[in-house]
């Protein structure tokens, strides 16, 4: 065997190896803010691969003593990457939630179906606001072609 | 990922199964035999894949069929020229010869040679 087919049998052969290690496959990564007791918690694809379905959940809490309306935004440039989309509720506006009167010590979810559409790296922002406490947290995600 | 241990699993089933059928050329084939190797592929596609239409599965699951394809060549020419397979070949020739009441026994590198230990091997196998 020449040095050259035994390079190419080993690149060939590390392929199924590193995707047995989940190094190309699907991953999910959260991340957390809060501010003036309201905090959200994200928990998004951060790898995932063309035409692949992945569900990004927003969990929002409200730890402050009095209910509390919360106002949540998903960065549009990111959901540009995805299509089908479905969230659970409804977006009040595009890609805008509106909490009323989440109580003390409660929390929400909002969830987003996503199938991805676009491959190559996209970021954008979650972002929350309340009458006292504003916060965003950054978010990124792979899409493998 | 998923896709490897998939491709694995059917490759070794669909070895194993072609194997009992027996080796054969294309040609040997009979219009049903045919038919139904069409149809194998035509039912183990989805499985392999899973619904996954991306170009990283494609290519993931390409690179690990030339993979077990190299790793099935690599285990059959070791166990062709190791001590076991040939001590079995061996045995089993001489099986094969004392059927046909001829007493030759053929080598790894299928060279045919006479033995007289062949012939005491095989009738002691057909006493059994």
């Amino acid at each position: 065997m020449r040095g050259v087919e035994f390079v190419g049998i080993l690149l060939i052969a590390l392929l199924p190896v590193l995707a047995v290690f989940g190094v190309f496959g699907p991953d999910r990564r959260s991340v957390v803010a809060t501010s003036a007791g309201i905090g959200i918690e994200v928990d998004y694809p951060s790898r995932l691969r063309f035409e692949n379905l992945e569900r990004l959940q927003i969990l929002v809490t409200n730890n402050t003593a009095a209910p509390r309306d919360i106002t949540l935004e998903i960065d549009p440039a990111y959901l540009e990457a995805y299509s089908g989309l479905l969230f659970t509720p409804a977006p009040d506006e595009r890609y805008v939630f509106r909490i009323v009167g989440l109580p003390s010590g409660e929390s929400r979810v909002v969830s987003a179906e996503l199938s991805a559409h676009e491959y190559g790296k996209h970021s954008g922002s979650v972002r929350f606001a309340s009458a006292d406490a504003r916060g965003q947290v950054e978010i990124e995600t792979l899409i493998f072609p | 990922m998923e896709i490897v241990i998939r491709i694995a699993l059917v490759f070794v089933l669909l070895t194993l199964a072609l194997r009992v059928m027996g080796k054969r050329e294309l040609s040997q084939l009979s219009p049903f035999e045919l038919v139904m190797l069409l149809l194998v592929a035509e039912i183990v596609a989805p499985a392999l894949t899973a619904g996954d239409q991306s170009l990283t599965a494609a290519l993931f699951g390409a690179a690990t069929l030339f993979t077990l394809s190299l790793l099935h060549s690599i285990l059959t020419y070791n166990s062709m020229y190791s001590g076991w397979r040939r001590r079995v070949s061996r045995r089993w020739w001489c099986v094969m010869d004392a059927s046909s009441k001829t007493s030759f026994t053929r080598t790894a590198c299928g060279r045919t040679k006479y033995s007289r230990r062949c012939t005491k091997r095989a009738s002691s196998a057909f006493r059994m």
